[in-house]
Order: C-alpha cells, then sequence, then structure tokens
C-alpha cells in the first residue's frame, strides 16, 4: 500500500500516477494490455487506500483527500471501459472479413448437400418417378376420351398431365 | 445367365476401383463441441463485463464510463455473434461432408431406388415382355450405380476440401486469434471486479484497519500481560482497566471485521473461481480450434491419398471441452 499525507501531497502523488499510467497504456500490447490495467488498477487502488489527511479534525482537509480518492477511482473505472472498448475492438476489426468467409463456406455447403443428392441419385429417381407418373396420367386421360364426353373431366385430366410433365421438367433441370 | 455378372464385372471395373469413404461421424460432432466452447467462452466474457458494470454501478460509478461499458458489452456480442454465425457455418459445412460420404456409402441402396423406379417404368409402358427383364435392369443398375456413387462422392470431397480448405483455414485462424482478446478482455473484466472489491474492503487489505487492530491488539495483550505479571506501584487496577476496556473496543471492531473478512472472501473466491474456468474454456478452446485446423489438414490429404483420416486428436480436445463447457454452465 503507498502511503501520502496531506492534501498536497496526496495531490501530487495521484497526478504522477496518472500521468505514468497514461504513459504505460500508450506503450501496452495485445498481449500485456490486461497486465498492464490491472497494474495501474492495483496501484489507484493502494492510493485511495493510503491516502490520509494530515488533521483528522480537519474535515475540510478530509473532504478534498475524499475528493482524490473519487478522482482516482473515476480514472479507474474510466481505464477499464476504455481497455475494454479496445479488446473488443480488435474482434470487431476482422468481423467483415469473417462475414464474407461464411458466404463462401455456405455456399460451399449448400454445393455439398446438392452433390450428395446427386450422388444418392435422387434427380435421377425424381425424373423416372415424374416419367412414370406422366405416363400413367395420359393413359388415364386417353381412357377418360373415350369413355366420358365431359369437357369438364378431360380438362382436369390434362391438367394433372401438365402438372406431372412440369414436374418432370424440374426434375431434369436439377440433375 | 452369365450375361447378367459378366456386365456388371466389366462395367464396375471400369469405373476404376473402390472408393475408400472416411467415417465423418466423430468429426462432425466433435465441430459442434468445438461450436459450443466457442459460444460459451464468448458468453463469458459478455457475463464478465456485465458483472463489471453491475460493480462500478453500485459503487455509484460514473454513468459515462458505465454507459460505455455496457455499449462495449452490446457490440462484443454483437460481433461474437458473427463468430458463433461462423462455427455454424463450418458445422453445416462438416455435416455437409458427412451428407456426401453417407451418400456415398448409401449408392447401393439410391441405385436400388432407380432401380425399382425403372422397373415401375418399364412395366407402365408396357413394352417390357414380362417382369424379368425390368428385374435384371434393376439390379444391374444397383450393382453399378452403387460403385458410381462412391467414386462421385469421393471425387466431391476431394473437391470441396480443395476449395474449401483455404476458407475454413481463414475462419478458425481468425476466431483463434480472436481468442487472444477474448482472454484479455475476461482478464480486464476480472481484475476490475477485484479491485473494485478491495477499493470497497480497504479495512482488510493488506496494512489496512483489519491488520493493524490485529497488531494492537497483540501489543494491548502483552500491556496487560506485563502489567498482571508486574504490577505498576501506582494506578494498577486503572491500568488494568483501561487496557481491558481497549481489548473490548479492539474485539468488537475485529469481530465486525471478520464478518466481513469472511464475505470478502467469499466474493474473491467466486471471482477466482469463474476466472479458473473461463480462462480454461477461453484457452482449450483456443487450442481445439488449432486441433480442429490441423485435423482438417489432414482430412484432405487423408481423402486424397484414399486413406483414412485421423482425428483422435480433434476429438480427444471436444471431449475436454466439453467438460470445461459443462462447468461453466454451472457457475
Amino acid at each position: 500500500m503507498s502511503t501520502c499525507r496531506g492534501y498536497e501531497v496526496c495531490a501530487k502523488s495521484l497526478a504522477e500516477l496518472i500521468e505514468s499510467s497514461k504513459t504505460k497504456l500508450k506503450a501496452a500490447t495485445a498481449e500485456n494490455l490486461a497486465q498492464i490495467v490491472l497494474e495501474i488498477s492495483e496501484a489507484l487502488v493502494s492510493f485511495t487506500a493510503g491516502s490520509d489527511p494530515v488533521n483528522y479534525s480537519d474535515w475540510d482537509e478530509i473532504q478534498r483527500i475524499e475528493q482524490l480518492d473519487a478522482l482516482a477511482d473515476k480514472t479507474r473505472q474510466s481505464i477499464t471501459a476504455d481497455s475494454i472498448e479496445s479488446s473488443i475492438k480488435m474482434i470487431m476489426d476482422s468481423s467483415s472479413q469473417l462475414n464474407q468467409l461464411i458466404k463462401k463456406l455456405k455456399s460451399e455447403a449448400e454445393r455439398n448437400k446438392q452433390s450428395a443428392q446427386k450422388i444418392r441419385l435422387k434427380p435421377v429417381i425424381d425424373v423416372v418417378d415424374s416419367m412414370s407418373s406422366a405416363i400413367t396420367k395420359l393413359k388415364e386421360a386417353r381412357d377418360s376420351l373415350s369413355s366420358q364426353d365431359s369437357d369438364k373431366n378431360i380438362g382436369e385430366q390434362i391438367s394433372s398431365v401438365v402438372e406431372a410433365f412440369n414436374g418432370l421438367d424440374k426434375a431434369i433441370k436439377a440433375l | 445367365m452369365l450375361r447378367k455378372p459378366l456386365i456388371v464385372t466389366i462395367l464396375a471395373l471400369s469405373i476404376g476401383g473402390c472408393a475408400n469413404l472416411p467415417d465423418f461421424s466423430g468429426y462432425t460432432t466433435a465441430t459442434d463441441q468445438l461450436r459450443q466452447s466457442v459460444k460459451s467462452a464468448g458468453d463469458a466474457v459478455a457475463t464478465e463485463i456485465d458483472l463489471t458494470s453491475s460493480a462500478f454501478k453500485e459503487s455509484g460509478g460514473d454513468s459515462s464510463t458505465i454507459t460505455r461499458i455496457e455499449n462495449s458489452k452490446a457490440e462484443f456480442e454483437k460481433h461474437w455473434g458473427y463468430r458463433n454465425g461462423a462455427m455454424t457455418a463450418v458445422v453445416e459445412y462438416t455435416n455437409s461432408l458427412e451428407e456426401i460420404t453417407t451418400a456415398g456409402k448409401q449408392g447401393a441402396e439410391s441405385a436400388k431406388a432407380v432401380g425399382d423406379s425403372i422397373e415401375g417404368l418399364l412395366k407402365t409402358i408396357g413394352v417390357v415382355p414380362g417382369a424379368q427383364l425390368a428385374g435384371v435392369a434393376a439390379e444391374t443398375i444397383e450393382k453399378i450405380y452403387g460403385e458410381v456413387a462412391k467414386v462421385r462422392a469421393q471425387n466431391s470431397l476431394e473437391q470441396s476440401l480443395r476449395e474449401a480448405g483455404p476458407i475454413i483455414e481463414e475462419i478458425v485462424t481468425i476466431i483463434e486469434r480472436d481468442t487472444k482478446s477474448l482472454e484479455t478482455s475476461f482478464e480486464i473484466a476480472l481484475n476490475a471486479q477485484l479491485s473494485q472489491l478491495k477499493r470497497e474492503n480497504e479495512p482488510l487489505q493488506p496494512g489496512g484497519e483489519r491488520e493493524e487492530l490485529l497488531k494492537l491488539r497483540t501489543y494491548r495483550d502483552k500491556a496487560l500481560l506485563d502489567e498482571l505479571k508486574y504490577p505498576a506501584s501506582t494506578g494498577h487496577a486503572d491500568k488494568v482497566k483501561g487496557l481491558m476496556s481497549d481489548i473490548s473496543i479492539i474485539d468488537n471492531r475485529i469481530s465486525i471485521l471478520n464478518a466481513e473478512w469472511t464475505a470478502y472472501n467469499d466474493s474473491f473466491d467466486e471471482i477466482q473461481k469463474r476466472r479458473r474456468v473461463g480462462m480454461g474454456l477461453i484457452q482449450a478452446s483456443s487450442k481445439a480450434l488449432g486441433a480442429w485446423k490441423s485435423a482438417h489438414n489432414k482430412l484432405a490429404s487423408a481423402i486424397k491419398q484414399k486413406k483414412t483420416p485421423s482425428i483422435q486428436e480433434v476429438v480427444a480436445t471436444a471431449n475436454d471441452i466439453q467438460e470445461l463447457v459443462r462447468k461453466w454452465g454451472e457457475l
């Protein structure tokens, strides 16, 4: 615990402490920032613990010493805020680069999924299934034409055929 | 009857031999555990920043400083969210590799489905007399496409690992580097809480009131003992009374400070416990990211050389961090 007695002595001591803290922080690197902030914080806490008035019955001096303690606290908390900001800024700096990479990786994963689908021969199965379905519908349409005269029914059957061929078209495109 | 197996054999040989597809299941699980640890490491930092601003607020700290810390936390959460997103993308990518492998391994089943569909088609059209030829077609397709699927999977894996390799490498390197900043933020936040705790408990610090009172108590004890052993010729009773009164006042104050001392130590230990687990989590995540990156490189070369990749290291690291994630969750 560093000690000082009397407002004048303590004020000078605090001014020197803040000055040296600024110098240390300026020279800090990403690797030693946490350690330097810790040393400064400990020194400021030590200052508040060891700052005493010359005369304990001098209320005015006690108040002025308390003001110095409050300044030391404010400085310590402010340095904490500064250093948290700067360490987070290092993280923020690479975010846009990271977001670009995420997009690329996502598209690569999407391509893999499509490859997996093709390997599973899903498009082939879909094509064949669509063809079977289309042929069945066509047969049904033909049968309905020969047995019934209802235009409405024919229309519906033809729609089914078109739908089946649309499915076929999509499946072929997916190949 | 000899024609069928002969055709199958010739076609299978022409595909180019059997592909050796790796087992990705351990790797994808490990990657997901890594994603969770990266997220938990970020959560740990956000929690400590939050606790720091609360500690400053309770001490009546400057509102603009507290706002700055709160804003930093919000910014941090937003940007660490991108890391979580990146890790999710890495997991999705790894899953997609597993999907390719599974598709390759299940090639025979897929081929059977194709065979069945073609068989159905032939029957629908009605151009195939009888089911026998349709059945032969289905079986042939099943066998040939089973191999085709494996070869296609092998090629797709090679291509994907070749193309995504540099992207993955860069993502993991960035997050690995970020864990250093994470460590710094975590340390700063925890140290700030410790400093604040010390500031609020000045009488309990070395050289503080408690220590001074304990010293004074020893002096008074000694003085009382001396007075009892070698009574003063005048005013002995008053001296004893005075010393006993001093000791009683000192004891009362020490008893108050001792209660504060217990609470102080509990808070101190709690912060240190969070430091151990949180720092362990951040450092293990960093190590795991490195192991994952190296495993991914090995994976790419193993697939290229048609060998089974070794992913034991990354699985082991993932198991370690899973325990740390659990511990952090319990705090």
